[in-house]
């Protein structure tokens, strides 16, 4: 093939066309990957963004309290106050208020029956405790987001506030 | 096709450099469909709530308790906790000073969580 010069650059084309041919195949082959929300999980981060947001609302002290006795008092949360005082009954009532609302007007009370949650405390030495909401060995589904918030419990200690949400 | 003439000649050579360029946008096209899941992945997977969590926990502590085994304490807390539910490593180092008769601490923390690494010094804690 080398010593005349017949029919050379008719190789060498027929060479590049089939190199451009077979990167046209891996193209039209590999083109073809969809990505799916829930490949991308964006539901998981709606719920997760929605629990965070809920649950900084819920650690915030709306008032400061200035007759209160040490200064941790005197900007106690509401979410503190009801793991003090093991109040689940408001803690679901104002969780349930602001993870449920929707603005669908056709759903009567406005709220989505669809989501839910369960409240765990986990203390310092191990232990956990459930607070509130749907006890998880029941009914938890996959796509369960988790999120958590650490809260002072007592004057000296510290507990992880977990809730984990999921659509029904 | 080759010949010693030089008829057709930049046709042929036009022909396989705009091939090239099909190629070139072909690439591009293939690689959208991966290039923006992984930005806004690294996005999301930053955990901005976790670490204003424990920050302004830690501030809140500095700022209401003046005992130093009590701050200890509190920070030891914060650092076993984080372990625990959030799986991630957080280091809080805090030393004292006084300005203008006032008390105040600066506490570093530092948080890894495997895939995400954050330092931040908090100065000028003023507690009384």
């Amino acid at each position: 093939m080398v010593n005349s010069n017949n029919g050379q650059l008719y190789t060498i084309e027929g060479i590049t066309a089939s190199l451009i041919l077979l990167a046209t195949v891996y193209f039209v082959v590999g083109g073809t990957t969809v990505y799916s929300l829930g490949d991308t999980h964006v539901n998981d981060l709606q719920l997760e963004v929605l629990g965070n947001d809920i649950l900084l609302v819920l650690d915030t002290p709306p008032v400061f309290n200035s007759s209160a006795v040490s200064k941790y008092e005197k900007e106690k949360t509401p979410l503190e106050e009801w793991v003090q005082k093991d109040d689940s009954t408001a803690f679901d009532s104002n969780f349930t208020t602001l993870l449920k609302r929707t603005s669908i007007a056709s759903i009567p009370g406005g709220l989505d029956q669809r989501l839910n949650y369960t409240a765990i405390i986990w203390y310092d030495n191990g232990t956990q405790k459930f607070f509130s909401g749907v006890r998880f060995e029941d009914k938890m589904k996959g796509n369960t987001v988790s999120v958590s918030r650490l809260i002072r419990y007592g004057a000296t200690r510290f507990a992880a506030f977990e809730v984990r949400i999921w659509r029904d | 096709m080759e010949r010693l003439n030089d008829s057709a000649q930049w046709l042929v050579l036009l022909g396989f450099l705009i091939s090239a360029g099909i190629f070139f946008l072909a690439v591009i096209v293939n690689e959208s469909i991966i290039v923006g899941q992984t930005t806004a992945e690294s996005v999301l997977t930053f955990p901005k709530a976790d670490i204003l969590d424990i920050r302004s926990e830690i501030i809140r502590t500095a700022q209401n308790e003046s005992e130093d085994a009590v701050i200890d304490a509190l920070m030891g807390n914060i650092t076993n906790m984080t372990f625990q539910n959030k799986h991630a490593l957080i280091t809080i180092t805090s030393s004292k000073g006084i300005t203008n008769g006032r008390n105040y601490r600066n506490i570093s923390m530092k948080y890894n969580n495997g895939a995400t690494l954050y330092y931040e010094v908090i100065p000028y804690i003023f507690y009384s």
